[in-house]
């Protein structure tokens, strides 16, 4: 499957669940689905920025879902999308204390939507992860980037960073993950907040 | 030395969380989990910090994923082919039943009031009626790329209400093939609309719902629907019409779900019996 090429539910599913290149299975999602769930955000009082904010979130979600478990394809992944837009939605213009013009009662109780629902809970609490990452400096940043999320060998990293040898790295790396070690310790509802997150699954 | 020996008891929490230790090691270091409370907290901190790495780069690439898609969606490029897709806006809300108040030394005036009503706007209700007043809204476009220039000028007459203009620069103007091709037909389709040439307009959104089944798209996919279905009524069509609009109101995933109300249906459905 290339990667502008289509995918059907099933290897979009497949794609994500292996989690190994997302950027594919991303750029698919915006191709096919960006449009109309922009638009359902703008014809309920959203902006052009809301619709991009949203949908960056549902992605996060969704792809989130997916690696759980929490959605098999067991409704078309469409129908699930707007099932997550809508949430989300709802939840910010609750944040922005103005009602909606319609959906006013769409947690139907059922598995999935609890599903989505503890999802987009969690992902306050990732937000904020995001947040205190970026107080960690640009080097630490893509040192541990590079490590933890691009999984790059050791020797590559040297090279991208032009740092002399291994150790250097490795050094810095530690004192790194020491910082954030602290910066998570500084704010121990977020840490544990976050702890629960890793039980409950990323 | 005291910071190597932590330093090194941090590489091997590391190793170990990577499932880079060796297997000889990998019992060993288990039980000094157990039995010193230092380590163990080390591992549960490192667990936790490699996670939130592992979101944060997440985050990043999908940050840099949307700029570039929102830059190549403003720059007109054909890699992802997506539009700015324009405002529909109600126009003319749908609301649900009335809560009727059964009081009961009115319960039989209201129902027989209520039965008048129905029967009267059953008797008259027409094609022409529901398709009314659902004027579709164009807000202004974002995009910028040469190719959008005729989309660009048809936007302007869109939102200045001068649809003629706006159906005359699309028939001069065939985008065939381009990126803008759907946005446009959807939006000639409307301009035809509210210029009350609906066999146009039909034209204008099947076109739109063909070129999607043809390349596996959805764009403007449930705009077209809808606004085909108020077209068919326009034309008096219910049959067809219904067909669209019972599937947008079994999905109540569907954008168009709630401007699909019980009453509403229920019209379509008795003008569909009432043409036989």
């Amino acid at each position: 499957m290339g990667k502008s090429n289509h995918y059907s539910d099933g290897e979009l599913l497949q794609a994500i669940r292996l989690g190994n290149n997302l950027e594919a299975p991303i750029k698919y999602l915006y191709a096919m689905h960006f449009d109309s769930l922009a638009n359902f955000i703008r014809i309920n009082k959203g902006n052009q920025q809301d619709a991009e904010d949203v949908f960056q979130e549902m992605i996060v979600v969704f792809i989130d879902l997916i690696q759980r478990e929490k959605f098999r394809g067991d409704s078309s992944i469409k129908t699930f999308l707007y099932a997550i837009v809508r949430n989300l939605w709802l939840n910010e213009l609750k944040k922005r204390n103005r009602t909606l013009l319609r959906d006013t009662e769409y947690y139907d109780g059922g598995s999935k939507e609890e599903a989505i629902h503890d999802s987009i809970e969690a992902n306050d609490v990732r937000r904020q992860i995001f947040q205190l990452i970026e107080q960690l400096g640009e080097i630490c940043k893509r040192i541990l980037v590079y490590f933890y999320y691009d999984n790059l060998p050791m020797k590559e990293i040297v090279a991208r960073l032009d740092y002399e040898n291994e150790q250097v790295v490795r050094n810095r790396k530690y004192k790194c993950m020491k910082r954030l070690g602290e910066l998570l310790d500084g704010d121990t509802r977020m840490k544990n907040s976050f702890k629960e997150l890793l039980m409950y699954g990323t | 030395m005291a910071r190597d020996e932590a330093m090194e008891d941090w590489e091997q929490v590391d190793a170990y969380l990577s499932g880079m230790l060796p297997k000889e090691e990998i019992t060993a270091f288990e039980q000094r989990i157990q039995q010193e409370a230092f380590l163990a907290e080390a591992v549960d901190k490192a667990r936790i910090s490699r996670l939130a790495v592992r979101h944060y780069g997440f985050r990043s690439e999908l940050k840099a994923i949307h700029a570039q898609v929102m830059a190549a969606k403003d720059q007109g490029e054909e890699s992802m082919q997506t539009q700015h897709q324009p405002v529909v806006l109600p126009l003319q809300g749908k609301k649900s039943m009335p809560l009727w108040k059964y009081a009961s030394r009115m319960a039989a005036s209201v129902l027989i009031l209520l039965v008048c009503t129905l029967g009267f706007r059953l008797a008259t209700v027409s094609s022409e009626d529901l398709s009314q007043g659902q004027l579709y809204m164009q807000e202004s476009t974002r995009s910028e790329g040469e190719a959008d220039q005729i989309k660009q000028q048809m936007d302007l007459a869109y939102q200045q209400g001068n649809y003629q203009q706006c159906t005359a620069i699309y028939e001069k103007n065939p985008l065939v093939a381009t990126a803008n091709q759907m946005e446009a037909d959807f939006m000639a389709g409307n301009a035809y609309l509210a210029q009350n040439l609906p066999e146009r307009a039909e034209k204008c959104f099947r076109k739109v719902l063909a070129s999607n089944e043809k390349t596996e798209q959805k764009r403007f996919e449930e705009d077209a629907e809808y606004y085909l279905a108020l077209t068919l009524l326009k034309e008096n069509k219910p049959d067809e019409a219904d067909q669209l609009l019972s599937r947008i109101r079994q999905n109540s995933m569907h954008p168009y779900h709630d401007k699909v109300g019980w009453w509403f249906y229920q019209q379509v459905r008795w003008l569909k019996w009432k043409n036989g």
